[in-house]
């Protein structure tokens, strides 16, 4: 059974994220500290792409950001100025949570054995809010010239709860 | 030599990118799926000179399509594109018949460059 930490994992997905926002968005964020979740409840933002994970290591990632954040990162990534969250642009932020979980999923394991990332699914709205059973969740803040994407990354071993 | 490319990602932004690259270079977008079982049908189809395949898509992965496709016709020529991290499926995907593959995210010339090599596979 694994004895990686939710330390460990959020660390696993910050350096993935350095690591693709880099070369995506030729720009490496400011990594915050990490904060608990002390409850099943989880901070969503206005967008939040989230996947999931499955195989020895179970649990969900978010990706959350204002709308601001998401045009302009999405913008960046299409090369053109986003107006509006539209397919496309869902679609880009969805294959950069995608890139970013895929390369996360070279540490994952590194550290816990076999693990599988789920193609991501987006949440949007202005007061939302999520739970996350049986996972004790950890977010970090990841500042960009964009905005502040706020990962928050909720994983255990399948054995444990 | 214009070369007929069948683009297989459930991400439609990856698709576009991937159809622009194609598009500049001379070549042709045969067609597009959105996953495993759409990209078996299209290949059927259009019969084009190279597939590229995503990994990790709904209802039917880039894995059991290219088994499918390459099951079918042998002399398929398909290139796995996926994110890193993947490394073990890209391995499961060339054993299954795939000619090479590119990593996401993904420079244009390293796109170019896999698929002149599976047309000369």
């Amino acid at each position: 059974m694994s004895t990686s930490t939710g330390l460990d994992f959020i660390r696993a997905f910050g350096q993935a994220a350095e690591q693709v926002l880099q070369e995506v968005l030729s720009e490496t964020p400011t990594r915050g500290a990490p904060t608990f979740q002390m409850g099943p409840t989880i901070p969503l933002q206005e967008v939040n792409v989230q996947v999931g994970i499955t195989g020895d290591l179970t649990g969900h990632v978010n990706f959350g950001m204002n709308m601001y954040t998401a045009k302009a990162v999405a913008g960046i990534m299409m090369m053109e100025e986003v107006a509006e969250l539209d397919e496309m642009a869902i679609s880009a932020l969805s294959e950069l949570a995608n890139m970013i979980a895929g390369n996360a999923r070279t540490y994952l394991n590194q550290l816990a054995g076999f693990s599988d990332i789920t193609p991501p699914s987006v949440l949007m709205g202005a007061s939302i809010s999520g739970t996350w059973a049986h996972v004790r969740a950890m977010s970090i803040p990841l500042a960009l010239g964009a905005g502040t994407i706020h990962l928050t990354v909720g994983i255990r071993a399948k054995e444990s709860k | 030599m214009s070369i007929r490319v069948l683009i297989v990602d459930d991400a439609p932004f990856m698709r576009k990118n991937l159809a622009k690259i194609i598009a500049e270079k001379g070549w042709e977008v045969a067609g597009e799926a959105g996953n495993g079982r759409e990209a078996i049908e299209q290949f059927a189809a259009v019969k084009p000179d190279v597939v590229t395949m995503d990994i990790t898509m709904p209802e039917m992965d880039g894995i059991a399509a290219v088994k499918a496709i390459v099951g079918s016709d042998p002399s398929a020529r398909v290139v796995m594109c996926s994110a890193v991290g993947q490394q073990d499926m890209i391995v499961e995907a060339v054993r299954s018949g795939a000619k090479d593959f590119i990593v996401k995210p993904f420079q244009k010339e390293r796109v170019i460059a896999a698929i002149e090599g599976a047309m000369s596979k």
